[in-house]
């Protein structure tokens, strides 16, 4: 029952889409093509591997290309869509979703492949946006979570897995590519509502995947809920907090399931809080996450990480800017036959820090220095360190 | 000199820039509110003025999340104060050659001010409304005027000569045509079709 009640929502956000979109070529709407292009140099081949987003694609890789196409039919109907090339990744369409702005009600309704609109970071990462190069390890990171697949069936080989592999997975769409706590870059089918009344802003949405495990279609039978409520307190300060709530494990995994529970009844849960703060030259924020998911592991229901992060951002003169971030995943412990408690993954800091100078509204040139630390013992212990210099331009 | 001319409103959108997620529950604001000319008419040919010993002193309001008004001409040496009437949070920039200044974050019922010293035309954006934007015009004297809405401007205390009559429009776009102001005129009506 669920099963066919989760096709009806995909089959209802892709079909909304496509006919919205028809009738926006039927209207002729004029579409507005624009796009934005970065070039980056780096050092640090190891440091810069740690950032490779789920897909391959990596924000310090040499040469990245993104074309939006917009169109507004009227002042209720437009249409948005992002495709994105990457040197170190295939070429993809990252969303293309309707937003219908109804005259009755201050709400947007998006339908189609949207983002999931959770967390403070995702209005703020195109490159003019993001004062520092990366994205956050909570919207990058790749635990041991499988895309595919399940954690090992006991704790000591899960831990054995953390020690061969703990902080640096495979990437992609293959079934052994590690899962992030928030995959930001992969958009997923589904249907979001925002809106917002005097200081307080809100969405609500329902998607195919979760927010570590979208996959555009759907895979599993389950529906994530997810939603997302901002309050401004003043005119200085925001608080916001997301929630997000879904079945993650794939199909594929089924006939692997211990006894009589079925892919729906595992579940990533995700809370999220985030602060910002904004005066004069100054900019302020952070965001915290709880996750965890249900996993098959013995003896274990469910493993979780919490991770945040403080960022800053001050304007030196016009155009020229200073920001720096420190960040931290800490991963649930569990107990291995030796009876020693220890994260199921391996725990990781980051500091960035940078300069910018924008060279126009439109041309934006960083310097960035990130460094990396991964816990003792596993794959990514100690620091790997790196400097990038890159040119970020919108056209 | 009195000049009039039947312009209408361009056709002047905002391009938008896609966001992940689109700004929230408004539509899109695409055009500026005030639905002038939004054009400059002044004069070429003729010498600069001397700096005032007061500097003159105007305003570009922000309202409705809309710089208003959408184009401004001053004179070098003028000061523009840039009120936020919007019960939220403004910050005023630009980048552009004649005039790079960032003015922060400030609160509704709060004011900044810039000195332009020098002549061109600067761009000025808000960086929390990226659709927001605005143009101020600013020249090495005062044979200029912004034409009302309906197209009519006036340029007053024109010495006699010959000059060219420029009209500048957002996006760099001029139109000039060769005028001559007689010692005897008391007007001259000069109208351009653009």
């Amino acid at each position: 029952m669920r099963t066919s009640s989760s096709r009806i929502v995909a089959r209802v956000a892709r079909g909304a889409a496509c006919a919205l979109l028809l009738v926006a070529g039927a209207a002729r709407a004029d579409i507005v093509l624009t796009g934005s292009a970065e070039v980056t140099m780096r050092t640090g081949e190891r440091a810069a591997l740690l950032n490779t987003m789920a897909r391959g694609d990596n924000p310090f890789n040499p040469v990245r290309v993104r074309l939006f196409a917009d169109s507004r039919v009227d002042t209720s109907l437009s249409f948005f869509s992002e495709m994105l090339f990457d040197n170190g990744a295939p070429v993809r369409l990252q969303g293309a979703y309707a937003a219908l702005h109804p005259k009755f009600a201050p709400i947007e309704v998006q339908a189609g492949l949207i983002p999931f609109g959770v967390g403070l970071y995702p209005d703020r990462c195109y490159p003019e946006q993001n004062p520092l190069i990366a994205a956050p390890l909570l919207y990058q990171h790749h635990t041991l979570l499988r895309r595919g697949g399940l954690l090992p069936g006991t704790v000591d080989s899960l831990l054995a897995l953390r020690r061969a592999q703990g902080g640096q997975q495979a990437v992609g769409n293959g079934a052994a590519a590690g899962l992030p706590v928030v995959d930001e870059e992969w958009w997923d089918t589904g249907v979001m509502v925002r809106g917002g009344y005097t200081t307080v802003e809100y969405s609500i949405g329902i998607t195919n995947g979760t927010v570590s495990n979208p996959r555009g279609v759907e895979n599993n039978g389950g529906k994530q809920v997810l939603g997302r409520l901002n309050v401004h307190l003043g005119p200085t300060l925001a608080l916001g907090t997301s929630y997000a709530f879904g079945a993650y494990l794939d199909r594929s995994v089924s006939s692997s399931l211990p006894g009589t529970t079925s892919i729906d009844g595992y579940h990533q849960y995700l809370f999220a809080g985030d602060m910002e703060f904004q005066l004069g030259h100054l900019e302020a924020g952070g965001e915290f996450m709880h996750s965890s998911w249900d996993v098959t592991t013995r003896d274990l229901s469910s493993v979780a990480v919490n991770g945040g992060y403080l960022q800053v951002r001050y304007v030196l003169s016009p155009g020229l800017f200073v920001a720096g971030r420190g960040e931290s995943m800490r991963f649930s412990h569990v107990t291995g036959s030796d009876g020693v408690a220890t994260p199921w993954d391996a725990n990781v800091d980051r500091v960035e820090a940078g300069l910018g100078y924008y060279l126009s509204r439109d041309a934006l040139v960083k310097l960035d220095y990130q460094g990396t630390h991964g816990q003792d013992g596993t794959r990514i212990a100690g620091w790997a360190r790196m400097l990038a210099l890159q040119l970020s331009a919108r056209f | 000199m009195h000049i009039v001319h039947p312009l209408a409103p361009p056709n002047n959108p905002v391009t938008m820039y896609p966001r992940r997620g689109l700004e929230g529950p408004h539509p899109r604001k695409a055009m500026p509110r005030d639905t002038g000319p939004n054009c400059v008419v002044y004069l070429e040919g003729i010498a600069p003025d001397p700096a005032p010993a007061v500097p003159d002193t105007v305003s570009m309001r922000q309202i409705d999340e809309q710089f208003v008004p959408h184009v401004l001409a001053i004179r070098a040496g003028s000061v523009v104060r840039f009120p936020n009437l919007d019960p939220f949070f403004h910050n005023v920039f630009s980048y552009s050659r004649p005039k790079r200044f960032d003015l922060g974050k400030y609160p509704s019922g709060q004011s900044r001010s810039v000195r332009f010293a020098t002549p061109g035309v600067i761009q000025v954006f808000c960086e929390i409304h990226e659709f927001m934007s605005a143009y101020i015009f600013v020249l090495p004297h005062s044979y200029f005027a912004v034409p009302a809405p309906d197209g009519h401007y006036v340029i007053e205390n024109v010495p006699p000569g010959r000059y060219r009559l420029t009209v500048w429009r957002p996006g760099g776009e001029e139109t000039s045509h060769s005028l001559s102001v007689g010692a005897d005129d008391q007007s001259v009506h000069a109208d351009i079709e653009l």
